[in-house]
């Protein structure tokens, strides 16, 4: 696509692109951003102005991102209403129902042999070309200082649109909906009166990007995701003690949270929060069998399994800030991870999953592939760049960007623990089948874990006691810890059947200098590991 | 370009002018989501890894605007990077139908009116107008050297050009330029990946939080990262149990962090949150002392505090004894400056006859509130200390202590440094000092470099 100064024009309405106030220079007035945004054409011109200036500089390959992140936070504290953690200047949370507008667009270009990166957020033709002249200009320095030249592997060129399927957009829902709906689940939280506390919050995001490159890609997509949840805290004899409700969040509408019914999860939650504030706390340190439900997996899978298979940490990409990994990208199809019963399925294309979409942030069409097959890592997370450190030939779609002022990076997909077969045990038919041991129930961020992710010690939301294979009495204080590899994933011994896998997901994972967001799934079964180290806090 | 006083003042109007709410609060200034700080005004990275640059970046100014607005005691927030006229008023609209939705807060604030700052040049010419070029050239010199001697480093090196500014409908109003810049970079003494990498060293420097480019020794850094990365190769066990820490300042620095958050009431874990000391309580041994200094000559910070309120020095802890508690009325820790003693890092470690020095550390996190038990890792560059002198690497460390117990520990202090410690923005600088801090407790060895 070439397109001269005049349809550029014609593309922004009609009128020449005109400089308003504040040095911001615009289309025309009647065209505001958040308008043009939802312009494929207009976007089209805006990306193809800038690709004309990289071709021109010589850039052998150059991508464009155009970008509107809409984000709505809302949250209940009691009978408040508040906003979410974080800090708008020197700490104060925003206490406050916030909704967020983020446009902009970015240029990154390979120019002998090296990238650049440039952003701003004036959608403008003059901006495009200045932009893309500078992320030329950053790339031929960063050039000077690399002894080989970046190489891509090839995709082929999509042009494509894309949308999250989904019923009812959640913007559209009116907030006097949502508030009602949080202060119910409060309201019947502190029915329970040994609770003193209840907090619940509601998620919402609306990504519009849009993405073409140099080799011709064009892709448009829309990606929608919903997520809250809610916890109960009580205070016994001193004790307090916390219990939260794990929805699984999804790319999917509001319709989803509509079907969740949250309130009459309430008084189940509040008197778990109550059980546990009584628990004793273990007093037990030795090997132990675990189970573990879907939402415990969940982050101990992200940090043990995702974070080491990521290939950029691999090849010391991360090493400044997160970290590396104890895996060697040599390990690929010889490093025995775990036991055979261990299968991990890395994606971005199952429907409704977190960081399922149609391309990833380099134009590449996403995929479903194996990460651990019958405990032997068979696969890396790849990008473009990175696909060319293992000699594959292909990307695994893992190039991501939270928003237009973030660089692409190699980032976690959803990775996901596999069931056993339709034969496999139910969760119940598993903890009937345990003698001894603990369920853990629910992830707890408070986990140790080193920068190679080599020594892990992770606890649970709830923890209970399984004695003759019935849960008995809730513990307080309890972890599960190895040394990875051999002390934890070749300790498991069964996974329960596909109809108890659930699409669990973190808050969020973050990564990068400056930090970016991410969300990915990491979905599992049940699972049992057998004699694995647990203990008390200082384990 | 950044934006002046008289463009910022024309968005303003436009904000107000868009608002029907009883109360508008209106700001410019970097802002801190989950997991990710947000700049208002321009950034420009360049990151290195395996020793060549990854990413040079650059973000052109972006301005977003907080909205918060209230009627009554009902309140609304958005935030908006569109300035034209458009956009303002659709985040005006926003923020207002929020408002309108939102339960009562009961905890309203009434808006504060006019407020007098105090005057803290914060903002370097010349480090705004770096050039690209310039930026380069201060990386590359490192680069050169670091593959010269077959050397894997990895850095980051950022220069901000930012914008606070704050108005309310009450009158008040603030306007503030500042720049920024910061470098933080890890050596390993080689490329090797994987588990193999156990018996290879690891070094690390940083220097964050800088108004003046000028002040920012890259070199100097990067010979200090290199130095413990060559001096941490093959790093032999040690005994686990007590010993005697000399922690440098970054290190230091993530335990007094914790140490606020907890004499402050703030410091939680999941089901669990503290409860603030009491003023005049000791609460550290008598070689601490740390204050708020945002016009401290080596921070130069922000004179704006929560709310909009003027942020002015505070003693936090003197000589051990907790002054003033840290949050509410007596504003946040911020900008701190941990100082009392005149001697250096050297010194400290002189006067060690036998104990390890902590060049850095990792996940260092409260496990429990009561007792307030730590625990973390170290992490590029752990060292016996025999005889006042570094006496060989040691192998990466899990700890585990009281934090209670570490603040009463402390036997030794020097003078403060700039201590970047990792944040989500990756550097953050207070000036601390190294501490000497006895019955450190070691409790299970790591293989991780």
């Amino acid at each position: 696509m070439d397109i001269t100064r005049r349809q550029f024009v014609r593309l922004c309405g009609g009128t020449a692109a005109v400089v308003l106030p504040f040095g911001l220079t615009r289309c025309a007035a009647s065209r505001p951003a958040h308008e043009l945004i939802e312009d494929v054409e207009w976007k089209k011109g805006l990306a193809d102005a800038s690709l004309r200036v990289a071709n021109s500089r010589g850039a052998t390959f150059a991508d464009v991102r155009v970008v509107r992140n809409l984000i709505q936070t809302i949250a209940a504290d009691d009978q408040a209403i508040k906003g979410v953690p974080g800090e708008w200047h020197y700490g104060s949370s925003p206490e406050h129902v916030l909704e967020k507008v983020d446009i902009g667009f970015n240029v990154r270009v390979l120019k002998d042999g090296a990238w650049g990166f440039a952003a701003s957020p004036v959608l403008s033709e003059d901006e495009a070309v200045a932009v893309a002249g500078l992320a030329c200009d950053l790339a031929e320095k960063a050039a000077t200082t690399i002894p080989e030249p970046i190489r891509l592997v090839p995709e082929p060129v999509h042009v494509d649109t894309w949308v999250t399927p989904h019923e009812e957009d959640p913007f559209t829902v009116p907030l006097d909906e949502k508030v009602a709906l949080l202060l119910r689940i409060n309201e019947e939280v502190r029915r329970n009166p040994q609770t003193d506390r209840a907090f619940s919050w509601l998620d919402f995001w609306d990504e519009n990007k849009f993405y073409m490159n140099s080799e011709g890609a064009e892709i448009q997509q829309r990606l929608v995701r919903s997520d809250g949840s809610f916890f109960a805290r009580a205070h016994v004899d001193g004790v307090t003690a916390q219990r939260r409700f794990f929805i699984n969040p999804l790319n999917i509408g509001y319709e989803y949270i509509r079907g969740l019914n949250l309130p009459s999860h309430a008084e189940r939650i509040a008197a778990e929060a109550v059980e546990k504030a009584k628990a004793p706390l273990i007093d037990f340190s030795g090997q132990l069998d675990v189970v573990m439900d879907p939402q415990n997996i969940c982050l101990f899978e992200h940090e043990t399994i995702g974070h080491p298979t990521e290939l950029n940490r691999t090849v010391l990409v991360e090493t400044n800030f997160a970290g590396s990994t104890f895996l060697a990208p040599e390990d690929m199809g010889s490093y025995e991870f775990g036991s055979p019963v261990m299968n991990f399925v890395g994606d971005r294309s199952r429907p409704m999953l977190r960081s399922t979409c149609g391309y990833d942030d380099e134009g590449v069409k996403t995929q479903e592939w194996d990460v651990v097959r019958e405990g032997k890592l068979v696969g890396f997370q790849t990008t473009r760049e990175f696909a060319t450190y293992v000699g594959e030939e292909a990307s695994r779609g893992c190039c991501m960007t939270e928003s237009w002022d973030r660089v692409p990076q190699g980032r976690m997909p959803n990775l996901s623990l596999e069931p056993g077969g339709q034969d496999a045990p139910s969760p119940e038919e598993l903890i009937a089948d345990t003698r001894r041991g603990l369920l853990f129930r629910g992830f707890s961020s408070r986990i140790v874990q080193d920068y190679q992710r080599r020594y892990h010690t992770y606890t649970g939301n709830a923890v209970w006691e399984i004695e003759n294979g019935r849960t008995t009495r809730m513990l307080r204080g309890a972890h599960y810890y190895g040394q990875n590899p051999g002390e934890l994933w070749h300790r498991l011994e069964t996974v329960t059947n596909p109809a108890s896998w659930e699409p669990a997901a973190l808050d969020s994972d973050d990564i990068g200098q400056p930090t970016q967001r991410n969300h990915n799934t990491h979905g599992a079964p049940w699972a049992r590991f057998r004699n694995l180290n647990v203990g008390g806090p200082g384990s | 370009m950044i934006l002046t006083e008289a463009e910022v003042r024309e968005i303003f109007d436009t904000g107000f002018a868009a608002a029907t709410a009883d109360e508008v609060e209106l700001t410019m200034a970097w802002y801190h989501e989950v997991n990710r700080e947000v700049v208002c005004g321009s950034t420009k990275v360049i990151r290195f890894s395996n020793s060549y640059i990854r990413d040079d970046t650059v973000v052109m100014p972006c301005h977003p605007l907080q909205i918060h607005v209230a009627f009554g005691n009902r309140e609304g927030a958005a935030i908006t990077n569109q300035l034209d006229p458009a956009g303002i008023t659709d985040a005006v609209a926003r923020a207002e139908a929020i408002a309108r939705a939102a339960a009562p807060n009961e905890s309203h604030r009434p808006l504060h009116g006019p407020q007098e700052y105090p005057e803290i040049p914060g903002f370097d010419e010349a480090t705004a107008a770096l050039t690209d070029e310039e930026r380069h050239e201060a990386v590359a010199g490192v680069i050169e050297r670091l593959q010269a001697d077959n050397l894997n480093g990895s850095g980051y090196f950022h220069v901000d050009d930012t914008l606070e500014a704050h108005a309310n409908s009450a009158g008040a109003w603030f306007y503030r330029r500042a720049t920024k810049t910061g470098y933080a970079v890890t050596v390993r003494s080689d490329a090797t990946t994987g588990r193999e990498s156990s018996r290879i060293g690891s070094g690390w420097a940083a220097a964050g939080d800088l108004r003046r480019f000028a002040d920012l020794d890259i070199p100097g850094l990067t010979d200090v990262a290199i130095r413990k990365a060559l001096g941490s190769v093959d790093p032999q066990p040690f005994e686990m149990g007590p010993h005697t820490v000399v922690l440098e300042p970054s290190a230091a620095a993530s335990f007094i962090g914790l140490l606020m958050r907890l004499w402050s009431g703030s410091a939680r874990t999941v089901g669990a949150w503290g409860t603030p000391s009491e003023a005049g309580a000791r609460v550290a041994s008598e070689h601490l002392n740390l204050r708020t200094q945002p016009g401290h000559p080596q921070i130069m910070g922000s004179p704006y505090g929560p709310g909009g309120m003027p942020l002015g020095e505070r003693v936090w802890v003197e000589d051990g004894v907790l002054r003033n508690v840290p949050g509410g009325e007596n504003g946040p820790a911020v900008h701190l400056v941990g100082d009392g003693a005149s001697k250096s890092l050297e010194d400290v470690i002189a006067g060690v006859d036998r104990g390890i020095l902590m060049t850095q550390n990792w996940n260092t996190m409260l496990r429990t509130i009561d007792p307030p038990h730590v625990n973390g890792m170290t992490r590029n560059g752990l060292f016996r200390i025999e005889d006042g002198q570094l006496a060989g690497p040691l192998q990466n460390a899990w700890y585990s202590l009281r934090l209670d117990e570490f603040a009463n520990n402390i036997e030794d202090a020097s003078r403060p440094y700039n201590a970047a410690s990792f944040g989500s923005s990756g550097l953050n600088g207070n000036l601390m000092p190294a501490l000497r801090v006895a019955n450190f407790n070691f409790y299970r060895p790591s293989e991780a470099v």
